[in-house]
């Protein structure tokens, strides 16, 4: 696992695709926060895709474009959340934030997985 | 009151809402003080809109403040020098009021402990100067893994500001004692053990204060020894 210096680099490279200064900014932080969330996460900056993995199925990708970038919470069903601005980037680290807590309550604490016959 | 966190395994945020609203349904007025930057924070587990909790993350100058009915009032800030006495009093004269200073390593020194601003931060919230008796104090510290030597260096710390008062060590393990690998020199300590449950934090992502036995008993646990403190006056500091 990378340290965290590593990890937010590594998060941040895709950034540059955007334009918007403040859209930038906006994408930066977003990984910053998502990186803090845990030194657990793991970061992957795939070609047009930022993925955060992290322990109990936690999987938040973000997809740079030029205008905007696009948020996509959760593996089987994810959400996706658009962001251009603040109100966007509020939505998509709150849902985030929601997902990582979730995903951490059910690895810390799995269901019962119930009698087979 | 301080409530210190050490380590990922316990979120600062969820246990701070929990212990709050557990001396607030025992009629005890709380001032919660988070200090912390890392999420979530105590505006999640209080249901805040997104743009409210986590407009201090986007903008570090911001605060969170506000009130949870009448027996709650919070400020969650980055640093304790952030910290504001709010302008009207709380509570009124007569309630019994508890200050409960939330932190995790984060807030500390480098060697892991207790700086002094952030030690006495509870005092400037106490209505009233010269408070007689003074007002006494508490620790409780959840020590994850590998919480050792520096999380020990915390609770001597505290004691220094602090001498003869109570410190609660919440450890996971059967009878409040240590797995392997966590606690470290807290193995040793002869003060107040708190057993936490495996099933502790399995709910981390609704957004409300968490409820449940484990936060009731602990509540009245350490309002039973204050109570018994304030009897016996065996406490010291500044009010």
């Amino acid at each position: 696992m990378e340290p965290v210096d590593g990890r937010t680099r590594t998060a941040l490279k895709n950034g540059a695709r955007i334009l918007p200064p403040e859209v930038r900014d906006l994408y930066r932080r977003l990984c910053i926060q998502l990186v803090a969330l845990s030194r657990s996460i793991k970061v992957e900056a795939a070609p047009f895709e930022t993925r955060f993995q992290g322990p109990g199925n936690m999987y938040v990708s973000i997809s740079p474009y030029r205008e905007k970038f696009l948020v996509s919470v959760g593996r089987e069903t994810p959400c996706q959340i658009r962001v251009s601005s603040r109100e966007g980037f509020f939505r998509a680290l709150d849902m985030s934030l929601e997902h990582y807590l979730s995903a951490r309550s059910k690895y810390l604490h799995p269901p019962d997985r119930g009698i087979k016959f | 009151m301080h409530l210190a966190v050490w380590g990922e395994d316990y979120c600062r945020a969820y246990l701070a809402t929990g212990l709050a609203a557990a001396f607030a349904a025992q009629r005890v007025k709380v001032t919660l003080l988070e200090i912390g930057k890392s999420l979530p924070n105590i505006g999640y587990y209080f249901a805040l809109a997104p743009s409210g909790y986590l407009g201090p993350v986007v903008d570090g100058r911001m605060a969170l403040g506000g009130n949870i009915g009448r027996s709650i009032q919070y400020q969650s800030v980055g640093s304790f020098r952030k910290l504001k006495v709010p302008v009207d009093p709380f509570p009124p004269p007569r309630d019994p009021h508890l200050i409960l200073n939330v932190f995790d390593a984060y807030s500390l020194s480098e060697d892991g402990s207790i700086p002094p601003g952030l030690a006495g931060q509870p005092d400037r919230f106490l209505r009233g100067k010269n408070v007689d008796p003074p007002a006494p104090r508490g620790l409780i510290l959840f020590a994850g893994e590998r919480a050792g030597t520096r999380g020990a260096k915390l609770v001597h710390s505290f004691l220094a500001f602090h001498p003869e008062s109570p410190v609660f060590i919440a450890l996971r393990g059967a009878a409040g004692g240590a797995r392997p690998g966590e606690g470290g020199e807290f193995a040793a300590y002869q003060g107040e053990r708190v057993t936490v449950p495996e099933n502790l934090q399995q709910d981390l992502s609704r957004r409300m204060p968490p409820e449940g036995v484990f936060f009731t008993d602990l509540a009245s646990r350490f309002l039973r020894v204050l109570g018994s403190m304030k009897k016996r006056k065996i406490f010291h500091g500044t009010g």
